[in-house]
């Protein structure tokens, strides 16, 4: 994209006038030739990204969506991208794009090039952060932050859509080009859920009164701490719980813009923001359209009063009752919690409640989110290794990852806090959140130091798709394994077991020592041979079996999956051994 | 497998933007939010017991936590709470300690009570009682949180959890609370208007709260002082009834004390005595551990006593092996040398010329002066040895001289003289043996047993006659004269700015009080009431002192356990022999005569009132013979100055001081209720005789009421106003008390004013004016001791201008506080409780109003 101007910018009128939206009552039946062009340019500019595919060669098969099915069986797993920045190239490693350098930002039809590489680590689904155009007022960062959209869908209908992330030279219009992309995506089985912001930016607060919230004087109602944003107003009247008909409205044609694209899913952002009754009519939308939309909650734990302004308290359980599949969860405080015994208790904290819901819902593995401090700074790459292999093996999961996540990334941008005359907000200075994923700036693709991450990631993800039987289906149960002599109480452990196979999950929540102590595991045989199913990382760690117990010798944030004998543990923890509801 | 893409738009609806949705989305039959998972806490006073245990077990399971390093935020702010009351207590145990008044101790730990309930009071009754009834709902709402945590609801403005709110009460239901606040009905989302409405009444009313909180103090000031008055009284009941049993116990333990001192166990102080004694048997006791012993044996004893126990034992000591007085040459027994001192000695003390002559004769070698000690006794000699070893040493100074050819003899013989002084004077110098020899230890160590007992049982009758008498706070005398005071001021209706006025001056005082016996005594039934009013007043002292029986009397028991712990330990002492000093000074009578001088409770009145029959009352004593004259001085004499008799008469002092003070005031109340005569001499006579009762002091009576050369009007004034004869509502009023169960009020008053003419008006000890004396007769029924100036003293007690200015002092500034901190108190209440018409008012409330136009019109 050419630079006309330095400061300011105004690129979306330029961007609007270049890339019209095609509406999609219009839109043809895909065109192959432009297709086979386009992938024509690619492979020429980037041999290696793009492998061509001869589409009319090969045998087709209309695309199922199953997104929905795969999370409550806890098959999904899940990679959040940032458009803009998943294939950005900073040339000049300042940590930003400065696109009148020539420098890129990431689009949708450059994140084709990554998918292979996200299939090869084992993701199965994406989690794509908003793409709609950022607001310009009271904007943060020099790009504006992906939850303060400045619009959600057309009024054609169709989904909003930043321009930057789309490629100004390819004659489709960005829908078409999102459509690309998931459709890319679908072929290698990877399965697309897009982020919906809760909120709006100012411009939008500006444009749309009828949809926003406003105090009784008047006065807007920003979400404390959030300035660049102002919360919808989702009742038409709370008394009455009767909804707000035109934001329900622009919903549903947001679920369409969504379903008509190929899109698998929804995450909803700040999911709280809105009633049960707002989401149990739209997600029921959503399914007559296609019973297989997945619906993911950003819901971390019970409130009884939200400690935020102007913001709901979180009640995950009503949301999971009003249709979500799945939602976050608190294992983003793993590295808070103080030992073993606090893990173990919110793991048997979601079986429970699963039994209070209908069959089928779940948690993400949401050790590292968007909106968390990066895992190497809560104890380096060997502890993103222990929270991949932790989120791999627990009951009621699916696993989730941040692009970065895989390499190390501390999301500790250089350019964070200073200024930049390149601005597309009017605002000059670069703020972000130390130690989380850019969300407010052009910044370089996320990725670190620790390749070794990834290698680890791989074969993790590949011995839980080895293992689903144990580790994802429903009807495995986790069992809680006693321990002695651990002091301090660092080791995590227990045992998934399912139809007579067990695995056996040891690890070191400690990331600066080690700990030892005696594993209690009835059954354990003395000749029991431990093969560990995942990657070494990290210093050795020592095992000695012996009859019915394990003593461990566990290296900083090590962990271990074993394979191990025991048909009838689940017996012998009669009382210590839970799953999570099965069935209606 | 190549994957076709999504082909499921649907191109066939038109679209419509979503700007022009219109309707109603009603949500019937959509998922509700589920109830929540904590809920308001109801309290009521059924509830409150069960909340505070609840309170409790998670202060100490959040203490626990918080040593174990696993304590939540929630958990370390109760231990906040928790600090406070530990530390608070632990405050009030350091300063109870640092006090030995039961009343202060115990009201250290009322005022932390007492604060820390008005912490809890003060907001829950000014701020939010009158907040609910105002605005609808109340603001001390306290909830239990999804994790079992207890918290206020509206504490923080921001944390509300207001979907717990569910209609169960009115107060719950934000419906109803919103008609309270005003808000109208219809109009949108009234649930936030009335969700903001009570969030700023709960800010409001908690910067209320933190602006009064200075007034906690106050209310838990004023909350002792009702506190106090319910504790000293029961404090007062409690103790008496404990030192009632202890003077039981200790007079049945006095009576069964048997004579022989050697069935007596061993205690502690024989057991030390024996200690050291056996160190030193059959050898000399050193100086020092003679006055070790000494401390030992008289620690806790009076000073009379404590001589004679030092007289007793320093000539038990003395008797040497052969059961005479012993001594010691030189002053150091422990001293080995002493041959070689008193050799070296003798050689310094010899003149200076021809020293090496007189040196030849007159110092005698180690040997020779050993031989001459040792032929007497080793170092323990009689008076008679030593005069012995005297001889001695001048016959060797002889033989000596005899073979001296250096000097004449007649030199040597002046020499000798000299020497012989010199040696007698200043090196043989004597000094009492402290020989310890078996009979001594035994006796000693007897003596120590009777004296352990002794003093155990003094120890424990002491704490019980200083509950009943002394002047400590809380004591039963000290708090009946309280009682007393402020019965009086109430009865004459003395007001707070007389009070005022009274302790300023004497002179006020008098006039205040004057003037309102004056008016009292004018209504009949009112000043008769009051006279019952203090009668009971002294009733009840009576009762605390003795006990509610007419046969049995505590205080009796107390000084017949005192005399009997007395009388035994003399007589033990008297079987061991050798203690004849410490015997006397401990009774100072014939120790085979030693008895009970109490023998019922109206024995105990009399003696208490000093009027028990003299056995000797009205005896003559130029016309009896010589034996029976001896009689009576030895009779009179008994006891006087002996370490029991003062015990004894402490007690009837002290009582005397209080009671007759009391008597007067009643006596006072009598004469002012007197109809005034006629004649103008008697009105005078009426007149000084309030003047006396009102101010008298002892020296005013010594002075004979100023009547120097008015002898006449002096006895007419004694008669008429010291007449035992009451006025009838006086006596009404007093009859409430006239037996000996109550105390006998009535006939005792009469006693004393009885007494107070015989002995006042005759006395002759101080002011020998003979026209004063009433009659002399009266006299002899009197002991030797009611006519001491003592006596007088405590007859003329307190003047009642002094006791009222006294009482009117304390009372004024108990009341004067009193009213500063009601008003203080008062003042923010009310403040507290009128802001609440101030707190909630709607910003803008046409807003609501025009909003509820608008959505009609829409």
């Amino acid at each position: 994209m050419q630079i006309t101007k330095i400061m300011p910018i105004n690129f979306r009128a330029a961007a609007l006038e270049q890339a019209p939206q095609t509406k999609p009552e219009n839109k043809q039946a895909v065109d192959t030739g432009a297709t086979s062009k386009y992938l024509d340019n690619l492979a020429l500019m980037n041999a290696a990204a793009v492998k061509k595919v001869d589409l009319t060669s090969a045998k087709t098969e209309p695309y199922k969506n199953n997104l929905r099915s795969m999370i409550r069986n806890n098959e999904s797993v899940m990679m959040a991208i940032v458009p803009r920045t998943f294939t950005a190239q900073d040339l000049n490693g300042d940590d930003k794009v400065t696109l009148s350098t020539g420098e890129k930002v990431g689009t949708f039809l450059s994140a084709i090039s990554r998918l292979d590489e996200l299939k090869e680590d084992g993701i199965n689904t994406l989690h794509i952060l908003p793409i709609h155009p950022t607001g310009k007022k009271n904007a943060m960062g020099t790009a504006g932050s992906l939850y303060s959209p400045a619009k959600y869908v057309t009024d054609e209908g169709d989904l909003a859509i930043d321009p930057m992330i789309i490629e100004q030279d390819d004659p489709r219009s960005p829908n078409e080009q999102f459509k690309a992309f998931i459709d890319e995506c679908h072929k290698r089985g990877i399965k697309v859920m897009l982020d919906l912001p809760s909120c709006a930016s100012v411009d939008m607060f500006e444009a749309e009164p009828d949809l926003m919230a406003y105090g009784r004087n008047g006065e807007d109602k920003t979400p404390q701490g959030w300035a660049d944003i102002r919360m919808f107003e989702p009742w038409a009247d709370e008394a009455k719980r009767t909804l707000n008909p035109k934001l329900l409205e622009m919903h549903k044609q947001y679920v369409d813009a969504c379903i008509d694209l190929g899109l698998d899913g929804i995450r909803a952002d700040v999911a709280r923001a809105k009633p049960p009754e707002f989401w149990d009519i739209l997600i029921r939308y959503s399914h007559d359209r296609d019973p297989e939309f997945a619906w993911l909650a950003e819901s971390y734990t019970y409130e009884c009063a939200s400690p935020m302004i102007n913001m709901p308290y979180d009640r995950p359980e009503d949301l999971l009752k009003a249709g979500f599949d799945e939602y976050y969860g608190q294992y983003h405080i793993f590295h808070d919690w103080r030992n073993g015994k606090e893990f173990n208790d919110y793991v048997k904290l979601n079986l429970d409640m699963s039994h209070r819901l209908p069959a089928g819902k779940s948690v993400i593995g949401s050790f590292l989110t968007h909106d968390d401090s990066s895992s190497m700074i809560h104890g380096g790459e060997n502890f993103c290794k222990l929270t991949t292999v932790l989120q791999a093996t627990i009951p009621m999961c699916n696993p989730y990852f941040i692009d970065g996540f895989q390499t190390g990334d501390y999301y500790d941008y250089k350019y964070r806090d200073t200024d930049n005359i390149e601005t597309y907000t009017g605002k000059t200075l670069m703020n972000e959140h130390r130690y989380r994923l850019a969300l407010f700036n052009l910044s370089r693709q996320p990725g670190g130091e620790s390749p070794d991450i990834e290698r680890v990631m791989k074969g993790v993800l590949n011995m839980r798709s080895e293992n689903l039987d144990v580790l994802a289906d429903r009807n495995s149960s986790f069992i809680e394994l006693d321990k002695r002599e651990d002091k301090y109480d660092q080791i995590i452990t227990y045992a998934r077991h399912n139809n007579g196979k067990t695995i056996l999950v040891v690890a070191n929540k400690n990331p600066n020592r080690n700990v030892t102590g005696i594993i209690e595991i009835p059954g354990l045989k003395e000749s029991q041979k431990l093969e560990n199913l995942v990657p070494e990382y990290g210093d050795t760690s020592e095992f000695q079996v012996e009859a019915n117990e394990l003593k461990v010798n566990l290296a900083p944030a090590d962990a271990y999956v074993f394979e191990i004998d025991t048909p009838n543990l689940e017996q012998d923890r009669n009382g210590h051994a839970f799953k999570q509801k099965v069935n209606d | 497998m190549a994957i076709n893409p999504v082909s499921n738009i649907d191109n066939t609806k038109s679209h419509v933007p979503y700007k022009d949705a219109k309707g109603t989305v009603k949500t019937d039959g959509y998922v509700r939010p589920l109830p929540p998972e904590g809920h308001l806490i109801h309290d009521s006073l059924l509830t409150a017991p069960k909340y505070f245990l609840k309170d409790i077990a998670y202060d100490f399971k959040a203490v626990k936590d918080g040593f174990d390093g696993n304590a939540n935020d929630h958990q370390l702010g109760r231990l906040n709470d928790v600090g406070l009351k530990l530390g608070g207590i632990g405050i009030a145990t350091v300063l109870a300690a640092r006090t030995k008044n039961p009343m202060v101790r115990i009201m250290e730990y009322a005022g932390l009570g007492a604060f820390l309930a008005s912490m809890s009071l003060y907001p829950m009754i000014a701020i939010n009682t009158p907040s609910r009834l105002v605005h609808g709902f109340d603001i001390g709402k306290e909830y239990v949180d999804d994790q079992g945590r207890k918290k206020a609801v509206l504490q923080d403005p921001n944390y509300i959890p207001f979907d717990m709110y569910q209609k169960d009460f009115p107060g719950e239901d934000l419906d109803i609370i919103g008609d309270r606040l005003g808000i109208p009905r219809d109009i949108k989302n009234r649930n936030d208007v009335v969700k903001e409405q009570m969030r700023k009444i709960a800010i409001q009313n908690n910067t209320l709260w933190m602006m009064t909180a200075a007034v906690v103090p106050v209310m838990s000031a004023l909350i002792c002082g009702g506190l106090e008055k319910v504790i000293a009284p029961a404090l007062e009941k409690t103790r008496n009834a404990n030192y009632n049993a202890a003077i039981t116990r200790m007079l049945q333990h006095t009576e069964n004390m048997g004579e022989d001192a050697a069935s007596i166990p061993a205690n502690r102080l024989s057991k030390d005595v024996s200690k050291i004694l056996e160190n030193y048997k059959g050898k000399e006791l050193p100086a020092a551990e003679f006055d070790n012993l000494m401390k030992l044996l008289t620690k806790d004893m009076d000073y009379i006593t404590a001589e004679g126990i030092k007289s007793d034992l320093t000539n038990i000591f003395m008797t040497g092996r052969n059961g005479e007085k012993s001594f010691v040459i030189g002053e150091n027994l422990a001293d080995h040398s002493i041959n070689s001192r008193i050799i070296s000695s003798i050689k310094n003390n010899l003149p200076s010329r021809n020293k090496a002559i007189l040196e030849r004769v007159f110092v005698p070698t180690e040997l020779e002066l050993l031989d001459i000690i040792n032929s007497e006794g080793a170092r323990e000699l009689t008076e008679e040895q030593i005069l012995n070893v005297k001889g001695k040493l001048k016959n060797l100074f002889e033989r000596k001289m005899a073979n001296e050819t250096s000097m004449p003899k007649e030199a040597l013989k002046a020499y000798q003289n000299e020497i012989l002084e010199n040696i007698s004077k200043n090196i043989l110098k004597k000094t009492p043996s402290n020989f310890v020899n078996e009979k001594n230890m035994q006796d000693v160590v007897d003596f120590a047993k009777v004296l352990g007992e002794f003093k155990a049982n003094q120890k424990t009758l002491d704490k019980c006659k200083s509950f009943k008498v002394e002047y400590a706070p809380e004591t039963v005398l000290a708090r009946s004269y309280g009682k007393f005071e402020q019965t009086l001021l109430d009865v004459l209706g003395i007001k707070y700015k007389d009070l005022k006025e009274m302790r300023r001056s004497d002179k006020y005082a008098k006039e205040i009080l004057d003037k309102k016996l004056s008016e009292l005594v004018k209504d009949d039934a009112k000043y008769q009431k009051a006279v019952e009013k203090l009668t009971k007043v002294i009733s009840d002292m009576e009762v605390s002192l003795n006990g509610k029986d007419a046969d049995t009397s505590h205080l009796k028991d107390l000084i017949s356990g005192i005399e009997n712990n007395y009388n035994n330990t003399a007589k033990r002492l008297n079987s061991i022999g050798r203690f004849k000093n410490t015997v006397d000074k401990l009774v100072k009578e014939d120790v085979a005569s030693l008895s009970n001088s109490i023998e019922s409770k109206q024995d105990l009145f009399d003696v208490l009132d000093g009027i028990k029959k003299d056995k000797f009352a009205g005896f003559d004593y130029w016309g009896e013979t010589e034996a029976k004259r001896l009689e009576y001085a030895k009779y009179n004499a008994k006891g006087v100055g002996s370490s029991k008799n003062l015990e004894i008469s402490r007690i009837i002092e002290r009582y005397q001081g209080a009671k007759n003070s009391f008597n007067r005031v009643l006596h006072l109340f009598d004469v002012y209720k007197r109809p005034m005569p006629q004649g103008e001499y008697e009105q005078a006579i009426l007149n000084a005789g309030k003047e006396a009762l009102l101010s008298g002091t002892s020296s005013e009576h010594t002075m004979k009421l100023n009547t120097v050369n008015n002898p006449t009007f002096y006895k007419d004034m004694m008669q008429s106003i010291w007449s035992k004869n009451l006025q009838k509502a006086t006596q009404d009023g007093l009859n409430i008390s006239q037996d000996v169960a109550s105390g006998d009020v009535s006939g005792r008053l009469q006693n004393y004013i009885q007494r107070f003419k015989d002995i006042m008006g005759n006395s002759n000890i101080d002011f020998t004016k003979p026209q004063h004396i009433l009659d002399a007769k009266a006299l002899e029924n009197y002991t030797k001791s009611s006519k001491t100036r003592m006596a007088k003293f405590n007859l003329v007690a307190q003047n009642s201008v002094d006791l009222v200015k006294n009482a009117a002092e304390r009372q004024y500034g108990k009341q004067k506080w009193l009213r500063i901190a009601s008003a203080i108190g008062g003042t923010v209440f009310g403040t507290a409780i009128l802001t609440q018409f101030a707190f909630g008012k709607i910003r803008n409330p046409h807003n609501l109003q025009k909003q509820v136009s608008d959505d009609a019109n829409n």
